[in-house]
């Protein structure tokens, strides 16, 4: 009886709570900025808050309303509220203290980064970051492509025939025939010219400022005259490469020119003899990649091994994504390019940057393109997820940022990333029959959000936070969010 | 295809049957066709305005596989569809041509496509609902495509011979005359283009029963507009032989 | 900073202004093609005279000048509409000189044999409409060709004139004048411009209108002259010409009747009955060719 009727106050609780919670959740900024100078309450283990669970249902009650109006970052609290919930409906059931572990840890991240919030805003953290990638060179072996000789026309004397009517008949014998090319669809061929254009440009640029001492004489003549011509009486030699500033030259100068459906269409690689090695190995590969599907273009980023091209095929895909046609539910190979993807641009803020606001803004319209849907009932369309390990990669990628101590400030984006994954994650049967189910975080629009979070249950809810609280990862990257904290204190 | 057969449809579009070379190319494997093929072979079609042959290499294979085609090309083919009531295809190839020059600073030349394919759109959309549908939705149609127009081009009522027609085709009707007035004020949509009412005028007086009604659609156009080319308005007047001061 | 961009400004500017592409032209010198022409046109060899006229053959009547252009690797990293000509020459769709009618060929007249040379050169790997171009140095000597060019221009003319001076100087003979410059060819080029602007070739008007029927029904545009330049009453076919006061009627005539039904004119144009047309009128089309395409 007693128990019953716990329950039934607790869900009311519930009920009051995401109200509660979406409303203060609109005003939190302006509730941040009036509680700025409060101190926030410390939460550790150790203050006995969590430990005094026994059981019993009232004294949560009170502890929530204590938690609330304590005099601390709202924003703080109304996230954690949440957190706090799962807590208590899970402890009236029973407690295993590796999920209690879990879900302290994910507070103690939480407090400790409202704590360094505080301290941002006194003092701004700003160090100077200049990471320069060395290239690698491709050492691919090459084939001479085929040049096709084409045979010339014996000059025809033309006949001084009259006319008698504008009509004129062909003959079979008449026709003349040119050699059959291949209709090609124009989304492959403009990525194939727009990619070689912008490295053979890049290549050009890379050695031209390349220091005369450090010149390859692996390079071949022809290639070395053309630097040449640039080089001449100019002082250019020995700046730095700026990856990210040559992108955006030509980006915006260059690749509308080259992509325009005639050029496009007359597009083909030249002869790439002559080319430096990696431009050469690009090129072999471009030819051999017919470059339709995503997965094709993965396929060619894998093969490429120098972190400069890679760097400006990530900054390239970004912006030209739309040419690859979207999958609706079957992105197995999206998804984990988009881990690649993640994984490679790690030190470098601007791809990481570009590339996280896919999952992070569910309006950026290559969701679709690398992340399988799940087909929601409640709200009629489908909605893309991310798998756990990928978004656990994310976090992981926002933690180093912020660890290395740059100009910009992570902590938002950190939070967020916390309570998207508390507040979206699902369950995804296996297909395997052995394999126990995997968690997966629902990445929904604001306007079907709670209609869709609203579908998954409690006991679901809670089957992924036992799942979390054993995923080793999570749980490290967890204690470093709350290490950060000790160590800038 | 074989060299054969490819020389045999070649040569059934250059000696202007085109029906032939449609039936044997229909025979053929889908992914038969080359460059040159399709390229003759809708040259041929738009030279000879022979419908059935763009709509169904358009259907068949530059649609679906999204390829270029010339912008010329494109506009001839479109005023083929549009004779041949073949009408939702020149708003496709518009569609077609506009995503693919999609953001794109465009040339002089772009610029003529893109009204020639706007126009014909327009005018595909008046021939198809020539005796159902308000002049008002008529109207707005070509505020949509026509006004928006960048670099606001003069807009000339010539060139919409089939929405003179519809518009005639309305204004029989008496509850539509006054739908055509009321145009004169109340607008469906912010025009941008000094040309686009001027176009409607202009239309309106070419129908009008004689020069007492001329003028009352005259001095109800003042009352709103001053300042707007009346270039085509005169002429229309001069070649119905009213005797009106514009 | 300011260094680095400075160099990338370098390289962007050099490809956008040359279009260099280490491998997209034929390395070497045109020794090669020299000797190719010039044992083609040994005729030519011992008068000293080398072409200068290139031909392109194709079944594609859409072709113009910026098609040719963009090809070159100057025109590579330009907006078409922004082209430059740094060879300088002249394009000509090549029609027949009686009814006017595309042969399936362009004419590339350039200033000098060398320029020729560098344009094939230049564009020997390039394609149009994705088909490899194929370009023939022209083996006919410049006053056949000139001869030829004036007697389309002569009857062109005439045509614009009227039907009478088209007619009669048909039957005239061209006068050959001594020497040729490329001055007069550039003269003879742009006379023949202006004209075809403002020309265009119709298939299929009905018989029953007359040409002041088609000068009142086309009110609207600045018609100066149309007349009957062939007809063929068994298949009944006949092709007009028309002429208009300006190049911009022309283009606009072209492109807002061409394709109609001929019976759906007669109808517009109030001149057939509906037991009429149905009778006598199949389903042929107004085929309308701007000559300036």
């Amino acid at each position: 009886m007693h128990l019953k009727k716990g329950k039934r106050s607790i869900s009311t609780v519930w009920r009051l709570l995401w109200k509660r919670f979406y409303s203060v959740n609109s005003k939190t900024n302006m509730h941040f900025s009036r509680s700025r100078k409060k101190p926030v309450t410390n939460f550790t283990r150790t203050n006995g808050l969590l430990l005094s669970c026994n059981g019993d249902t009232f004294p949560y009650l009170r502890t929530l309303w204590r938690y609330f109006n304590a005099p601390g970052n709202l924003m703080f609290v109304t996230t954690n509220i949440v957190a706090f919930m799962g807590i208590v409906t899970y402890n009236t059931l029973v407690t295993i203290s590796s999920e209690r572990a879990f879900e302290e840890q994910m507070m103690a991240a939480q407090v400790s980064l409202a704590k360094q919030r505080e301290e941002l805003e006194t003092t701004a953290l700003s160090l100077p970051r200049d990471i320069e990638l060395r290239g690698e060179e491709d050492d691919i072996k090459w084939e001479q492509p085929d040049v096709a000789h084409v045979r010339e026309d014996p000059l025809v004397e033309e006949q001084n025939a009259k006319l008698d009517t504008p009509i004129k008949q062909y003959t079979l014998g008449d026709l003349i025939l040119n050699k059959r090319e291949n209709v090609t669809d124009y989304d492959s061929q403009r990525a194939k010219a727009s990619i070689f254009h912008m490295l053979y440009a890049y290549m050009l640029y890379r050695d031209v400022i390349q220091p005369t001492t450090m010149t390859q004489n692996n390079n071949s003549e022809e290639w070395r005259r053309e630097v040449e011509l640039l080089t001449k009486g100019k002082e250019v030699q020995g700046t730095h490469r700026r990856i990210d500033v040559f992108y955006d030259l030509w980006n915006k100068n260059f690749d509308k020119i080259v992509t325009s459906p005639e050029k496009v269409q007359n597009f083909q690689l030249p002869n790439w003899s002559k080319y430096p090695t990696i431009l050469k190995f690009i090129c072999t590969e471009l030819h051999d990649n017919s470059l339709k599907t995503l997965g094709e273009f993965k396929q060619f980023y894998g093969k490429v091994r120098s972190n400069e091209v890679k760097k400006l095929l990530g900054l390239w895909l970004y912006d030209h994504s739309f040419l690859f046609p979207h999958n609706i539910y079957d992105n197995r190979t999206e998804e984990d390019f988009y881990d690649i993807l993640i994984n490679d641009s790690m030190q470098d803020n601007r791809i990481f940057q570009k590339y996280s606001s896919i999952v992070m803004n569910p309006y950026n319209e290559r969701t679709q393109l690398f992340f399988p849907n799940v087909n929601s009932p409640s709200v009629n369309k489908p909605v893309p997820s991310i798998s756990l390990e990928t978004y656990t990669r994310l976090l992981k990628g926002y933690i180093n940022l912020q660890e290395t101590g740059c100009k910009y400030d992570y902590n938002d984006n950190i939070f967020k990333l916390i309570s998207i994954l508390k507040l979206n994650c699902f369950l995804q049967r296996n297909k395997k029959k052995h394999a126990g189910p995997t968690v997966r975080i629902l990445l929904p629009r604001d306007e079907d959000r709670s209609q869709i979070l609203g579908t998954i249950s409690q006991a679901e809810k809670r089957t992924c936070y036992q799942i979390l609280s054993k995923n080793r990862d999570v749980v490290a990257l967890l204690k470093r969010i709350s290490d950060i904290q000790a160590d800038s204190s | 295809v074989t060299t054969d057969v490819r020389s045999r449809i070649l040569l059934s579009s250059l000696n202007g049957k085109m029906s032939d070379a449609l039936a044997l190319l229909r025979q053929q494997q889908q992914t038969s066709v080359d460059v040159e093929l399709l390229h003759t072979m809708l040259a041929r079609a738009a030279a000879l305005a022979h419908a059935d042959t763009i709509a169904y290499m358009w259907y068949q294979h530059v649609m679906p596989r999204r390829l270029p085609v010339e912008g010329r090309l494109l506009c001839e083919m479109a005023g083929v569809a549009l004779y041949q009531d073949r009408l939702f295809l020149p708003a496709q190839f518009l569609q077609h041509y506009q995503a693919m020059n999609r953001d794109r600073r465009t040339s002089p030349e772009d610029e003529l496509i893109e009204y020639e394919l706007r126009r014909i759109k327009v005018e595909a959309f008046a021939r198809g609902t020539m005796h159902s549908t308000a002049l008002r939705e008529k109207w707005k149609v070509f505020l949509q495509e026509m006004d928006t127009l960048p670099g606001q081009p003069p807009l000339r009522l010539r060139d919409f011979p089939q929405m003179t027609k519809a518009m005639g085709i309305a204004l029989m009707q008496q509850d539509e005359q006054a739908a055509a007035l009321a145009l004169f004020g109340r607008q469906p949509l912010v025009i941008k283009n000094e040309w686009s009412l001027p176009l409607l005028l202009a239309g309106v007086l070419w129908h009008v029963p004689g020069p007492a009604q001329a003028r009352r659609v005259l001095a109800e156009f003042r009352q709103s507009y001053r300042g707007l080319p009346l270039l085509d308005a005169e002429l229309v007047i001069k070649r119905r032989g009213f005797e009106i001061n514009t | 900073m300011k260094a680095s961009s400075k160099a990338i400004k370098l390289v962007l500017d050099h490809l956008k202004s040359t279009g260099r592409v280490l491998g997209s032209v034929e390395s070497g010198n045109s020794a090669t093609i020299s000797e190719k022409t010039a044992s083609v046109n040994k005729q030519q060899q011992l008068q000293e005279k080398k072409p200068s006229v290139l031909q392109y053959r194709s079944y594609n009547p859409y072709l113009v000048k910026e098609d040719f252009l963009s090809i070159l690797p100057e025109n590579l990293y330009k907006k078409r509409g922004q082209f430059t000509n740094e060879l300088d020459f002249q394009l000509m769709k090549v029609r027949d000189p009686k009814y006017f009618q595309f042969k399936d060929q362009y004419y590339l007249f350039f200033n000098d044999y060398n320029s020729l040379t560098e344009y094939i050169k230049l564009t020997k790997h390039s394609r149009i409409n994705k088909i490899r171009v194929k370009m023939t140095p022209l083996a006919q000597p410049l006053p056949t060709l000139l001869t030829k060019l004036q007697r389309y221009s002569k009857n062109l003319y005439n045509a614009f004139r009227s039907s009478e001076q088209y007619f009669e100087g048909l039957n005239e003979k061209v006068d050959v004048s001594g020497e040729f410059t490329t001055n007069q060819l550039r003269s003879i080029l742009d006379s023949v411009e202006e004209i075809e602007n403002k020309s265009v070739l119709v298939w299929n008007i009905p018989t029953k209108l007359r040409s002041h029927d088609i000068l009142n029904y086309f009110w609207f545009y600045n018609i100066r002259s149309s007349f009957k330049i062939y007809w063929d009453d068994e298949m009944k076919r006949n092709l007009r010409f028309i002429s208009f006061e300006n190049s911009h009627d022309a283009y606009r005539f072209k492109r807002n009747y061409h394709g109609l039904l001929a019976k759906e004119l007669l109808t517009l144009s109030e001149k057939g009955d509906a037991a009429d047309y149905s009778l006598e009128m199949d389903d042929s089309k107004i085929l309308i060719e701007h000559l300036s395409e």
